[in-house]
C-alpha cells in the first residue's frame, strides 16, 4: 500500500474518522497499533508477524537491562537483542550478498566450490525499523530513556505506520513520550499535515516519476545514449531521488501530524549545501545522526588522531552505504562519500590557517562554487548508487568523460528544465521567505495554492506509479 | 491562528472539489475535446468544412490510423455524383479504430447532428479478432467516452459492470482521468513517447493526418516495423473472428441501413512483410467471413491490401504521405466515384462478387438475425444490439 495510492487514501481516511472519534487514549492506541499492523501486512502477512517477534523480543530485554543492576547480565541482554536484530537483518538482507559475493571470490581464484543462495523475501522497511530498536535498546543499555513497560506503546514506536516502511528513523526518547500524551484535535495540526503531505504528493507524483523518465532507459541500456544524455539523466537522478525520498518522508511527517505525532525533519534542501559535510546536515538526517551517535561517536569520533578519524569517518560511511543496499556498487558509494568528508575535513584543516581562502568560501561566490562542486560530487556518487553494476557506471562515466555520439535524451529536455527551474524557485523561497510569512497569506489564496497543488500531482502524475525508492531499503 | 488555518483547508477543499467539478462539466458537455481530442478536433474540421457549403453531400471515411494517414481527401481528383454534385468527402479515422469504435463514431457523428451521405468503412483484418472487454478497445480507453458511449457499449462488453464502474470512477477525479489528455493538450513535450498521442494536432481540412514530409525517404522503418510486429504478429497467428467485432459489424451495416446511407467497406493497403504475417489458416479465416458478410448483408468489400508498393511503407501498414497522395489518387476514381454514383458492381478487387442493388432493408436471412430492438444510443435511431459473446459461443441460425 503506497501513500500515494487510492488505497491507502481510503485506508487513511477511515483510520483518521475513527482515530479522532474514539476519545480513549488506550483504544487509540489499539487502533494505530492494528492499522499499523494491517498496513505492513498488506505486503506481507508473514514479515508482520516476524517484526512483531522481534519488537517482543527487544521489549524483553530492554525489561531485563533495566530490571538487572548487574553489569555484565545487561551487557549480555544487550547482545542477544542486537544479535537478534542485526542477525534478522543479515539473515534477509545480506546473506545472499555474502553469498554471491563469497562464490564470485572462490571463482576469481580458481576454485569450483559454490554456496547455494538462499530463496528468502526481503521485508519491508527491515533497514529502518532494525535501527530504531537498536537505538530503544542501546538508549536503555545506556540509561538515557527508561524502558517502556506498556507493549502496546512500545510496539506503536516500531510498527506506526507512517515511519514504518522507509523513514524516517524515529528516536524512542522523542516518539514514546508522544504515545502518553494526551492528543487533541487541532486545526494548526491539520494544516500543517496536509501542507506536508501535499508537498510530499507533488514531489514524488509530479518530479520524481517523471525524472524516471529521463533515468531508466538511460541506466538500462547507458552504451547508446550519448554523453550530454546521460549527463541529464545523472542530473535527473539526483532530482529524482531527493524528490522521491523526501517526498515519501513529507507524507510519513504530514499523516503523522495528522494523527497527533511529530516525526523528525529528514532533509533540508540538501542540494543547497556548501560541502559535503553539510550536505549529510542535510540529506536523510534521520540516518546520519544515528550514523554519528550509534556508530561514529562510538568508534572514538573525531577526537583521535587525524588518521583515526578519517578511519573512523570512513568506516561510518562504508556501513552506511551497505545500510541502502546489498551491493558493492552501495559499498563504495559509501565509501566514495567517505573519503569525499575525509577530504573536506583535510581541506577545512588547510583553509584555517589561509584567512583569504577562508574569507572566499564564506563569500557568496565561495558558496555558490561549494554548492556546484557539492553538488557535482554527489550525482557522480548517484551513478554508483543506482547503477546496479560496476560495468554500468562505468560505461555511463566513460561516455561521459571521453564524449561519445548516440541517442539523445529519451524524452524532451523542456520537461527536466521546467522542473530544475520549479525546484530553484521552491528551494529560493524556502532559503529566502520565513515560513510565518507564508502562513499569514489570505485563507482562500493559500487555500487555492493547496487545491492546485493536488490537482498539479493528479495531472502530472505518471501511468503507472512507480514504488518509492528507498522501500527496497 | 485556528480559524484561519481552518479556512486555509476548507477553502482548499472547496477549491478542489470546485475543480473536479469544472473539469467533469466541461468535459461532458462544453468541451468534448479534452475528453476525445481527435474526436473533437475532427468534428471541429468537419463542421467548418460543412460550413463553408452546407448543401454539398458528404462522405465520410471510418477508419484506424491506416486511414488516417493513408487517405488524403485533400488530393482527391474530383468527384461527381451522377446528379453533378461535388461531395464533400472527409476522414473521420481515428487510431486504433476496429468496429466497434467506428459504430460509436458514426453514433456520435449522429447524435452531434452530422448525417453522411455515403460510409466508406476500413476493416482492419487484424482487430476483427479482438475481443472488447470491461476496459475497452475505444479508441485509448474509457476516459474517452461520454456517457451515452458507456450506454451503447454495454451491450457489447463482457463485463459491462466493471466498465461502468471504471468509468464512475473517472468521473470522480476528471483532471486525473484526462492528465493525458490534457498535458497532450497543452505540454505534449513533457509527455513520454509512449503516451505521446497528439496527432490531431496535424490534421488537415480533411482530417488527414499531416505527418512526414513529401522529400521524406521511402525506406523503413526498423524500429516502427517492430512496434507493428509486436502489436499485430500474434493476433495474425491465431485470430479467431471476434462475435462482439462481427455484432458491430453488423450493427454497424444495420444503423446505416435503417439511416439511409449507402456504405461500402475496404481493407488498406498492406506491405509484403506484414501481409507474411498471416498465418494461412487466419487468412482463409479472414477471407471467408468477409466473404460472407459481404454476400448476407449484401454489401461490398474491396480489398485493397496489395495495391501499394512496398517502398511507400514507413512500418509496412501505415503509407507515408508520398504513398498516401498515390493511393488516394486511385482509390477516389476507383472507389469512392463508385460508391457516390451507385456504381457498386463497378468496384474493383471486390471480395465477392457484388451483384445486387443496394437494400432498402438489411437481409432477413437466418444467418444473422437482429435480437433485440432496444435503442442504446439516446439520440441515435433504435439499433440492434447484441451482448457480446465469447468467440464460439455465437448462436447457430438453428437455434434462433
Amino acid at each position: 500500500m503506497q501513500f500515494c495510492s487510492q488505497k491507502f487514501f481510503l485506508f487513511f481516511l477511515l483510520i483518521f474518522s475513527l482515530y479522532w472519534a474514539l476519545p480513549w487514549r488506550r483504544v487509540r492506541v489499539g487502533l494505530l497499533l492494528a492499522a499499523s499492523f494491517y498496513f505492513y501486512a498488506s505486503w506481507n502477512k508473514w514479515l508482520a508477524l516476524l517484526i512483531c517477534v522481534s519488537t517482543f523480543v527487544d521489549y524483553l530485554m530492554a525489561l531485563g537491562m533495566e530490571r538487572s543492576t548487574v553489569d555484565w547480565r545487561r551487557k549480555l541482554l544487550l547482545c542477544i537483542s542486537l544479535f537478534a536484530n542485526l542477525g534478522l537483518l543479515c539473515y534477509f538482507k545480506y546473506a545472499n550478498f555474502f553469498l554471491t559475493s563469497l562464490n564470485d571470490a572462490l571463482k576469481a581464484v580458481g576454485m569450483s566450490a559454490s554456496f547455494h543462495t538462499l530463496k528468502v523475501l526481503l521485508p519491508v522497511g527491515i533497514s529502518f525499523y532494525t535501527f530504531e530498536a537498536i537505538n530503544y535498546v542501546v538508549d536503555v543499555y545506556r540509561r538515557r530513556i527508561p524502558a517502556e513497560r506498556n507493549l502496546g506503546d512500545f510496539m506503536l514506536f516500531i510498527l506506526f505506520f507512517p515511519h514504518l516502511i522507509a523513514g524516517p528513523i524515529v528516536r524512542a526518547r522523542d516518539f514514546l513520550p508522544q504515545i502518553k500524551r494526551p492528543k487533541r484535535w487541532s486545526w494548526a495540526r491539520m494544516y500543517l499535515g496536509t501542507g506536508y503531505f501535499l508537498m510530499g504528493l507533488v514531489k514524488k507524483l509530479a518530479i520524481a516519476d517523471r525524472m524516471a523518465e529521463y533515468v531508466d532507459p538511460v541506466f538500462a541500456n547507458p552504451s547508446v545514449y550519448r554523453g550530454s544524455a546521460i549527463v541529464f539523466a545523472a542530473i535527473a537522478y539526483a532530482v529524482q531521488i531527493y524528490c522521491d525520498f523526501s517526498g515519501y518522508s513529507d507524507m510519513a511527517i504530514g499523516t503523522a501530524h495528522m494523527l497527533g505525532y511529530k516525526l523528525a525533519r529528514n532533509f533540508n534542501m540538501p542540494y543547497l549545501a556548501v560541502n559535503i559535510a553539510d550536505f549529510w546536515h542535510r540529506w536523510h538526517i534521520s540516518l546520519s545522526s544515528w550514523l554519528r551517535d550509534y556508530l561514529f561517536i562510538p568508534l572514538g569520533g573525531s577526537r583521535g588522531t587525524r588518521g583515526q578519524t578519517a578511519r573512523n569517518l570512513l568506516l561510518t560511511m562504508t556501513l552506511g552505504g551497505l545500510w541502502h543496499g546489498a551491493s558493492w556498487t552501495f559499498v563504495f558509494w559509501g565509501v566514495l562519500h567517505g573519503l569525499l568528508l575525509v577530504i573536506h575535513r583535510l581541506f577545512r584543516d588547510f583553509s584555517k590557517g589561509h584567512v583569504r581562502l577562508e574569507r572566499f568560501w564564506c563569500s557568496v561566490p565561495g558558496k555558490l562554487l561549494g554548492m556546484f562542486l557539492t553538488f557535482t560530487c554527489v550525482t557522480i556518487g548517484w551513478v554508483f548508487f543506482r547503477a546496479t553494476t560496476f560495468g554500468t557506471a562505468f560505461t555511463l562515466l566513460h561516455r561521459v568523460a571521453v564524449w561519445h555520439s548516440g541517442l539523445g535524451t529519451p524524452i524532451p529536455l523542456l520537461n527536466l528544465r521546467c522542473t530544475l527551474l520549479f525546484l530553484w524557485i521552491c528551494h529560493a523561497v524556502g532559503y529566502w521567505v520565513p515560513w510565518r510569512k507564508l502562513w499569514r497569506v489570505p485563507a482562500p489564496i493559500q487555500g487555492f495554492a493547496y487545491a492546485a497543488a493536488l490537482v498539479l500531482a493528479q495531472v502530472l502524475a505518471p501511468d503507472n506509479g512507480k514504488v518509492f525508492i528507498y522501500f527496497q531499503f | 491562528m485556528t480559524a484561519h488555518t481552518r479556512a486555509c483547508l476548507l477553502w482548499g477543499l472547496a477549491f478542489f472539489a470546485a475543480a473536479h467539478l469544472g473539469m467533469l462539466v466541461a468535459t461532458q458537455s462544453f468541451w468534448p475535446h479534452l475528453r476525445d481530442p481527435e474526436f473533437g478536433y475532427k468534428l471541429s474540421a468537419l463542421r467548418r468544412q460543412r460550413a463553408e457549403d452546407p448543401n454539398r453531400p458528404l462522405l465520410v471515411l471510418l477508419g484506424s490510423s491506416r486511414t488516417g494517414q493513408g487517405i488524403r481527401p485533400g488530393v482527391l481528383p474530383e468527384l461527381r455524383t451522377l446528379d453533378g454534385r461535388i461531395p464533400l468527402v472527409f476522414n473521420f479515422s481515428q487510431v486504433g479504430s476496429g468496429p466497434l469504435a467506428e459504430l460509436v463514431t458514426l453514433c456520435r457523428l449522429l447524435d452531434a447532428g452530422i448525417r453522411p451521405d455515403w460510409l466508406a468503412i476500413e476493416i482492419l483484418p487484424a482487430l476483427l479478432g479482438r475481443t472488447v472487454d470491461a476496459f475497452g478497445d475505444v479508441g485509448t480507453g474509457i476516459s474517452r467516452l461520454s456517457w451515452k458511449d458507456v450506454i451503447l457499449l454495454n451491450h457489447y462488453v463482457r463485463d459491462p459492470q466493471t466498465m461502468r464502474h471504471r468509468w464512475y470512477k473517472d468521473q470522480l477525479y476528471p483532471w486525473y482521468a484526462q492528465r493525458f489528455s490534457v498535458m497532450n493538450h497543452y505540454a505534449s513535450n513533457c509527455v513520454p513517447w509512449r503516451l505521446r498521442l497528439d496527432h490531431w494536432k496535424q490534421l488537415d481540412r480533411w482530417g488527414w493526418s499531416d505527418i512526414g514530409q513529401d522529400n521524406q525517404p521511402l525506406v523503413l522503418n526498423p524500429t516502427a516495423l517492430e512496434v507493428t510486429r509486436t502489436t499485430y504478429y500474434v493476433d495474425l497467428q491465431t485470430l479467431h473472428i471476434s462475435s462482439m467485432q462481427d455484432h458491430a459489424l453488423h450493427d454497424l451495416i444495420a444503423l446505416c441501413r435503417r439511416e439511409g446511407i449507402p456504405l461500402l467497406f475496404y481493407l488498406m493497403p498492406e506491405g509484403t512483410i506484414f501481409r507474411g504475417w498471416y498465418a494461412p489458416a487466419v487468412s482463409v479465416r479472414i477471407n471467408d467471413y468477409l466473404t460472407r458478410l459481404s454476400r448476407e448483408c449484401n454489401v461490398p468489400i474491396v480489398d485493397l491490401r496489395t495495391w501499394m508498393e512496398d517502398k511507400y511503407f514507413g512500418d509496412s501498414h501505415h503509407l507515408y504521405r508520398q504513398g498516401a497522395t498515390l493511393f488516394t489518387r486511385r482509390f477516389g476514381p476507383e472507389v469512392l466515384a463508385c460508391l457516390v454514383q451507385g456504381k457498386l458492381t463497378s468496384l474493383p478487387s471486390l471480395m465477392t462478387p457484388f451483384s445486387a442493388p443496394y437494400p432498402e432493408e438489411p437481409p432477413d436471412s437466418g444467418a444473422r438475425p437482429q435480437v433485440k430492438t432496444r435503442p442504446v444510443h439516446p439520440l441515435s435511431p433504435t439499433l440492434s444490439i447484441h451482448r457480446g459473446q465469447e468467440p464460439g459461443e455465437r448462436s447457430s441460425p438453428a437455434a434462433k
